[in-house]
């Protein structure tokens, strides 16, 4: 959907700075982080929401008062509406598997029994762990919940000052090994991160390749430059 | 000191703490450069340390207030994911509120160190001498604590 753009170029090259600086650079920025996420495991799933806090649509890596820019540069970008689309599926379908894969552990008889194994070793070896070390015999409470969505984002460790530290960190390889299970859903987990970090890849590419077209073709920088302006 | 103390958390450390998690754990990489204390891993280490060697962690709502400000400063598209950070931390951190109505507050502390300030510093003198640490990032708010024989560390002091 370029041909509107190559008839009049000089008139709309303002347009094309605010798809750039208002669009293109914020979603850039944000696949970025993205990538970054998905390749440490770090999902940032979070059960209170059932959806990835970091990893959102492409339209909410946009300012909302910018949505209007948005819509244009879909309006005359197909592939790029096709593009946003996938990425937001691929991104629906791994908040769901998170979602199963978290009820799947809670309600797994194997997962309370090994975090009852778990606890049972930390208490019995608490007092060599170190000083912070406090017994939670008698508060089980969010326990279950706590290490389920760790092992989901693939936490490794836990800051000393968060309740639940000394207890995951503990023993938290072994809890992780729940990752390389075969059950709980986790084959589809990881497959779903991988189909999303390449689209996610993908796009990044595209965008920037686009990026540079849309720069040369209408003598728009990549970034806003102090000094230069938008004027006729 | 006959156990480890409370720890009364001013907006200074808390907000590092925040922007911390915010940059290295959600990559808003945009946010370091508000990082004034903890711009190292080992800096963060040794303020989580401190921070688990207390008893409880409390704040108060006028501290929250704060945040509030700071988060409303920040680019719309962000806001929610760092109240949900906050949220987030205040859990996994065992954080507890107490209230201090501004009625109560003697109106000449208000008007020379600010009410969240004096709702740290009333909250810091609820207890006994030793029993809690004020940590604050606020040299006016410290020396009024010390005055009074409450216990204050400026974040500095722990990270060091």
């Amino acid at each position: 959907m370029d041909r509107p753009l190559e008839a009049t170029p000089k008139r709309q090259f303002r347009r094309v700075a605010a798809w750039i600086y208002a669009v293109v650079n914020p979603i850039l920025e944000s696949l970025q982080d993205e990538v970054s996420l998905l390749e440490s495991g770090n999902l940032t799933w979070r059960s209170s929401s059932s959806r990835c806090e970091r990893i959102r649509n492409i339209q909410e890596y946009v300012e909302s008062k910018q949505w209007p820019n948005y819509f244009d540069f879909r309006a005359e970008h197909d592939l790029f509406s096709k593009s946003f689309e996938g990425h937001d599926a691929s991104l629906k379908s791994l908040n769901a598997i998170a979602s199963e894969t978290y009820a799947s552990l809670l309600s797994s008889q194997m997962f309370s029994e090994i975090l009852n194994v778990h606890l049972a070793a930390y208490e019995e070896q608490r007092s060599s762990i170190g000083p912070h070390a406090p017994s939670f015999n008698n508060s089980r409470g969010d326990i279950p919940k706590v290490f389920a969505e760790n092992i989901i984002n693939n936490v490794e460790s836990l800051p000393p000052h968060y309740l639940y530290s000394p207890l995951w960190n503990f023993r938290s390889k072994e809890l992780l090994g729940f990752r390389n299970s075969s059950g709980f859903n986790f084959t589809a987990l990881h497959n779903a991160v991988a189909i999303l970090s390449q689209m996610s890849v993908a796009l990044k590419t595209s965008l920037e390749d686009h990026r540079l077209s849309l720069s040369r073709g209408f003598d728009v920088p990549a970034a806003p430059v102090t000094g230069i302006l938008f004027e006729e | 000191m006959l156990g480890p103390p409370t720890l009364i958390l001013d907006t200074g450390p808390l907000w590092e703490l925040i922007l911390y998690s915010a940059v290295h754990n959600l990559r808003f990489r945009k946010l370091e450069s508000e990082l004034l204390y903890l711009k190292t891993k080992d800096s963060f280490n040794k303020l989580s340390e401190f921070i688990a060697f207390s008893k409880g962690r409390v704040t108060t709502p006028h501290v929250v207030s704060e945040i509030s400000f700071r988060i409303v400063r920040t680019e719309e598209k962000s806001k929610a994911s760092l109240w949900n950070l906050v949220y987030d931390e205040f859990r996994s951190m065992g954080m507890d509120e107490e209230l201090f109505k501004l009625l109560l507050m003697p109106p000449e502390s208000v008007a020379r160190i600010g009410a969240v300030d004096v709702s740290i510093f009333q909250l810091g003198a609820n207890y006994s001498f030793s029993e809690a640490i004020v940590l604050s990032l606020d040299n006016a708010l410290i020396a009024e604590c010390n005055d009074a024989g409450i216990i204050a560390k400026h974040i500095s002091e722990v990270i060091t």
